[in-house]
């Protein structure tokens, strides 16, 4: 298990894969703050002569913006950085390679989804560290609790939509349909989500719907997350793990 | 024991059947010529052996065990050295570190994998470039390491896919030489369409025709057994005068002309060794040249895939009649 745990961090660090991520995330956290600071002022002087009545930003305005921005290109971010992350090894012959030696394949899939698994979730804590930091810079005291909370929720999504990628890059062998497999739920979660409300609440993107409301101040924090969200968490962990173990059971027996 | 040995291996491919009912058996330290042409299902084979692809139907064993893709053969796996037709790396590996990785994964520790991997590489003729990225390796380098990595878990069984059919002729003499030198440290089977790799390395020869072995036997035996008696003749003159000549003689089965003069197939070897040069003298030409052929690999070959096809045809032919 280690040398294969080294072998993904190896590969991470060499591939230059590791920068995407983080860079991606810390842009957002950097740039979601600034925005919410400088988009009133921005509209007063574009709209001189008008009257617009703005309320100031509130000081979780930023970490909204840098939730939204990872909802949008984040997530896509990481399908795109790992569609490929096993179809592309079997693409290329490497997992052939591999395989031919005594390696457990269920110690393979492992092995990959512990390391970016970190990886990615690292990235998005890094980016979120840096959207609260500039939001007491720039936007004033943040309500820190509801913040915290709004990361650990989304943190469980965001696993979700990893493993779901891996899984999907395991079951297909083109790098690209796994991607393009991969986006269906981002649309179709909050969509189905409008038509069921319960989906909306329990399902897999409640805990995205309940850290929006708690970073636009609709939440109380401390007890404040909802138990659907909480049931919402638990079960992205859970279907993250499943999908883990659908990664294996299609390379099981896969042909190579 | 046999090192290798497969018992009615088939492989289909939808309705194609790449390995049918195929049954060879290896003996231990051999270097066994696995010979087709393209086509003939010598990749599937060896793939079914390193527990890549399953079979169909019947058993392909390593070591006397049953080699299956997934967790049943893990084990099993650790005597198998494999190369791939085309052999694949993590390009962002040096030699070094790959060949390090793969002993690693073989149980090795640290130590012992890192001492392997430099024996390994000074054998390959590699030392200087392993600190390098295989990224920028050549297709002769990359078939070197390839060999390596085959060689880092210490296996019995060594499977080569086409180990030199893609190299140049120099790249091709030294992955040969290679194979020959490993000879007695593992029992190889080498798969190849090139006849001459196999006849200067092999000890063992197996022919594959379609998914069927054709032939499977010691190669000397093999040649011995299709050496036809032949004789390459070089005279200056009449040609046409002296083969109407040698075919009105009993000793003589048939005459061919061939580049440079021509083939005589004798009935009787020594008959025909004996008089051949008072013929030739009675005809007034000079000899400048007379030689028994020896038969090459590819004799026996083409003869060999060539009944087989015409038995095809035969078969076709009754069908349709
Ligand atoms: N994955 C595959 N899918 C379909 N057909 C295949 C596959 N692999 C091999 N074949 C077919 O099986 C036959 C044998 O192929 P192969 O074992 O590669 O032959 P060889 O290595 O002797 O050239 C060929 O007709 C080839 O097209
Ligand atoms: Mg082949």
């Amino acid at each position: 298990m280690t040398i294969l745990l080294a072998k993904e961090m190896r590969e991470l660090l060499r591939t230059h894969r590791w920068l995407i991520l983080p860079v991606l995330f810390v842009v957002f956290g950097i740039s979601g703050p600034a925005l919410a600071r400088l988009l009133p002022v921005l509209l007063e002087s574009a709209g001189a002569g008008l009257e617009i009545v703005l309320p100031p930003p509130s000081p979780t305005d930023g970490y909204a913006q840098f939730l939204k921005s990872t909802n949008e290109l984040g997530i896509l971010a990481v399908i795109l950085v790992f569609m490929g992350i096993i179809a592309s090894e079997r693409k290329n012959g490497t997992l052939a390679a591999l395989l031919v030696n005594p390696v457990s394949r269920l110690t393979f899939v492992w092995a990959k989804w512990l390391v970016n698994g970190a990886y990615t979730l690292l990235s998005f804590t890094l980016g979120a560290a840096f959207a609260i930091v500039y939001s007491y810079l720039l936007l004033g005291t943040p309500d820190l609790a509801a913040l915290l909370e709004a990361t650990g929720l989304y943190l469980s999504y965001l696993l979700l939509a990893f493993s779901w990628t891996l899984c999907l890059s395991a079951l297909v062998r083109s790098p690209a349909a796994a991607g393009g497999l991969s986006l269906i739920p981002l649309f179709l979660l909050p969509m189905l989500g409008m038509l069921w409300r319960p989906l909306a609440e329990y399902g897999p993107y409640g805990v995205v719907n309940a850290a929006t409301r708690l970073v636009g101040g609709m939440g109380t924090p401390s007890i404040a997350v909802e138990s659907p969200a909480l049931v919402s968490l638990v079960l992205n962990l859970l279907v993250s793990v499943l999908l883990v173990a659908a990664a294996y059971v299609a390379l099981r027996r896969a042909e190579l | 024991m046999k090192a290798i040995e497969t018992r009615a291996l088939t492989r289909l491919f939808g309705s194609l059947c790449a390995v049918d009912n195929l049954t060879m058996a290896v003996p231990c330290g051999q270097v066994y010529g696995f010979l087709g042409p393209n086509g003939a299902g010598k990749t599937t084979t060896l793939k079914m052996l390193a527990g890549l692809i399953s079979p169909s139907s019947g058993t392909a064993l390593v070591a006397g065990k049953e080699m299956r893709p997934g967790e049943s053969s893990r084990e099993l796996r650790s005597r198998v050295g494999f190369l791939a037709e085309d052999p694949a790396f993590y390009p962002w590996m040096t030699a070094y570190e790959a060949l390090v990785f793969t002993a690693r994964l073989h149980g090795s520790s640290a130590a012992r994998a890192g001492a392997r991997a430099a024996e390994l590489l000074d054998t390959v003729g590699l030392s200087p470039r392993a600190e390098d990225r295989i990224r920028g390796f050549s297709r002769g380098m990359r078939q070197r390491l390839g060999i390596a990595l085959a060689l880092a878990g210490e296996p019995d069984v060594l499977l080569l896919d086409e180990p030199a059919s893609a190299l140049d002729p120099i790249g091709r003499k030294e992955i040969l030489d290679l194979i020959s030198s490993l000879r007695g440290r593992a029992t190889i089977l080498m798969s190849s369409h090139v006849l001459d790799d196999v006849q200067r390395v092999g000890t063992w020869v197996g022919i594959l025709d379609k998914g069927r072995m054709v032939v499977e036997s010691p190669l000397d035996d093999l040649l011995h057994r299709y050496a036809t008696p032949a004789f390459h003749l070089e005279i200056s003159g009449d040609r046409t005068q002296v083969k109407s000549a040698l075919l009105s003689r009993p000793w003589v089965q048939g005459v061919v002309e061939e580049a440079g003069g021509l083939r005589i197939i004798a009935s009787d070897l020594q008959e025909a060794q004996r008089s051949i040069a008072s013929l030739l003298a009675a005809e007034h030409v000079s000899l400048l040249e007379f030689a028994t052929v020896v038969p090459t690999l590819e004799d026996v070959f083409l003869r060999i895939v060539s009944n087989n096809d015409n038995a095809d045809d035969v078969r076709a032919e009754q069908i349709t009649t």
